[in-house]
């Protein structure tokens, strides 16, 4: 009754097929199967955001999707994104403010960011903020974080940063 | 910490879903957006033994005017609501209330009827359906039935679904000539849930309502239609005749105390936001002058 | 901070040219955060290592009456099921830290027995 189900799906860029318990939810999965443990596990019940990854395009918890599922699907980590270089100029704005201290939520704050600028190439700081409102950041306040994603909007802008 | 084990079978139409339900009943969960169950389940609130994953079924979507009627399919995401632009022609209460929904990726994937079915008090869907007077469509194996959603919502975490039913789509009226609403909710941080919040859609001729119905959420263990309401259709709105309705209010809510607000507080809070209401829709500041309460 | 000294020309270990004081410091570590690539304790994996899961009470305020682990050891993989009266046998200093709003006022035992 239980019994593994077998999936196929995208991940990075990569076919992936495995046999999973119905029980295994996407966050689990990708680090413990995949050893792909860029996504974080923090609350695991969808508020702290630091399980964030890209399902078709989409952010969503992973802590709250099951592996089975994916099937078909496409997901992207945070380890696609940076390897893919999409959001090298944000890293790069996070590491230039230094917007991260331990670095935990990062991961699901790039993905947010780039998400949010993505819909909104010129977003303020209030629709920023709105829209980084499902990541929890313990360490720095949030400012940086804030700062970073703006000069990088400005930048995709052609503007000055 | 993790859900316990169970097993899973994805349906592949209405019909199956229902036959399923049949046959497992209570010891079933359905899973649509997965929003709401999951954390019910990741934090052991809940063992179900099979999860019945709808998410494929191609009927259960949809957003269509048909002859004065918007009917969406209880599979609707709520950033497709936001999205939609029959919504925000003929419904632009939820365009406005579904922002309000905890944060972009927990919308990316939650559903309509998940969100109805699942009836939390501090939840905006409920309160919006029954302000815009929406129709919940139910099947079972015996049949389709159509509930008021003021009848829908009978308690926390319970409506008047059946363990063999499933909720299928919503319809409501279209908006009206001279149709308004408002939206506000009191929550701490964005995406928070709501310690108070209103729902509301007018009809408002010249400086009157002809037509008013609130719909409270987080003031009690359902929705509430406020009858206050009443105290405020065709009549001119004076600050007396506010701070009338607003007593009523008092009177007729009896919200809970919980760890974000006491009873009285809350009980405040829909007066506020009765008054903003009418003032924003009224284009009356003087009435949110936040009189006698 | 300002520091006294007799000859104001000798540098104190404050304003040594290398301080690092006032000047940005490098992270090294950054990039490899902010690509999915740190290395944080539920990240690791030791062979052999050994994987602990609680098990709570299903229903609240109720009263434990005993707990049968007689199925649970047999399965394949378990290295030991430990309960309350397991842990107050070999540490007595293991107390509960009572409630976050209501400390206790004497300590008491783990509430598994």
């Amino acid at each position: 009754m239980t019994a593994r189900i077998q999936i196929s799906l995208d991940v990075n860029g990569e076919r992936v097929d495995a046999h999973v318990l119905p029980r295994l939810n996407l966050a689990d999965f990708l680090r413990e199967q995949l050893q792909l443990t860029g996504t974080h596990v923090g609350c695991e019940h969808g508020v702290c955001g630091a399980c964030t990854v890209r399902v078709n395009g989409e952010i969503v918890r992973s802590c709250l999707m099951l592996a089975v599922q994916t099937q078909g699907a496409s997901v992207e980590t945070i380890e696609g994104l940076s390897d893919s270089g999409e959001i090298v100029d944000l890293q790069a704005a996070f590491r230039d403010r230094n917007a991260l201290q331990c670095g935990f939520c990062t991961p699901g704050m790039l993905i947010a960011a780039q998400d949010l600028l993505k819909q909104t190439p010129d977003p303020d700081r209030e629709r920023i903020r709105e829209h980084l409102s499902g990541n929890y950041c313990r360490c720095t306040g949030y400012q940086a974080i804030i700062d970073a994603v703006e000069t990088t909007a400005r930048v995709r802008m052609g503007r000055k940063p | 910490m993790k859900a316990s084990a169970f097993s899973y079978a994805r349906a592949t139409s209405v019909v199956n879903a229902l036959e399923l339900l049949a046959a497992h009943g209570d010891k079933a969960k359905v899973l649509s957006g997965g929003q709401s169950l999951m954390p019910a389940m990741n934090l052991r609130l809940i063992s179900p033994e099979l999860i019945l994953d709808i998410g494929e079924i191609a009927e259960l979507r949809g957003i269509a005017v048909r002859g004065g009627v918007l009917a969406i399919g209880a599979l609707t995401r709520h950033v497709e609501l936001a999205r939609s632009p029959e919504i925000a022609a003929h419904a632009p209460l939820l365009t406005e209330a579904i922002v309000h929904v905890a944060h972009p990726a927990i919308r990316n994937r939650g559903t309509l009827g998940g969100s109805l079915a699942h009836a939390d008090p501090a939840s905006e869907l409920p309160a919006c359906m029954v302000a815009l007077d929406a129709t919940i469509i139910v099947r079972g194996q015996a049949g389709e039935r159509r509930i008021a959603a003021k009848d829908f919502f009978m308690g926390i975490y319970e409506t008047a679904l059946s363990a063999q039913e499933l909720l299928v789509a919503v319809e409501l009226p279209v908006a009206r000539k001279n149709s308004a609403h408002f939206f506000c909710e009191f929550a701490r941080r964005h995406g928070d849930y709501a310690i108070a919040g209103l729902a509301a859609q007018a009809i408002v001729e010249g400086d009157v309502f002809t037509d008013l119905r609130l719909g409270f959420f987080a003031i009690g263990d359902r929705p509430v239609l406020a009858k206050a309401a009443s105290r405020l259709v065709n009549v001119a709105a004076t600050p007396a005749v506010l701070f009338e309705a607003s007593s009523a209010l008092g009177e007729e809510l009896d919200p809970q105390e919980d760890q974000q607000a006491s009873a009285s507080m809350r009980r405040h809070l829909a007066k506020v936001l009765l008054g903003r209401c009418a003032s924003a829709l009224l284009g009356r500041p003087d009435l949110d002058a936040g009189g006698p309460v | 901070m300002t520091v006294v000294s007799a000859n104001p020309e000798i540098l104190s270990v404050l304003d040594r040219p290398n301080s690092y004081i006032g000047k940005t410091v490098p992270r090294p570590n950054l990039e490899r955060l902010m690509q999915g690539r740190g290395l944080y304790v539920s990240d690791m994996e030791l062979p052999r290592m050994a994987h602990v899961a609680f098990l709570r009470s299903p229903h609240a305020h109720a009263r434990i009456r005993g707990i049968d682990a007689a199925a649970a050891k047999q399965l394949p993989g378990v290295i030991a099921i430990v309960t309350g009266k397991g842990i107050s046998i070999t540490d007595k200093r293991l107390h509960g830290l009572g409630g976050y709003h209501h400390p206790p006022k004497a300590p008491h035992q783990p509430h598994a027995k």
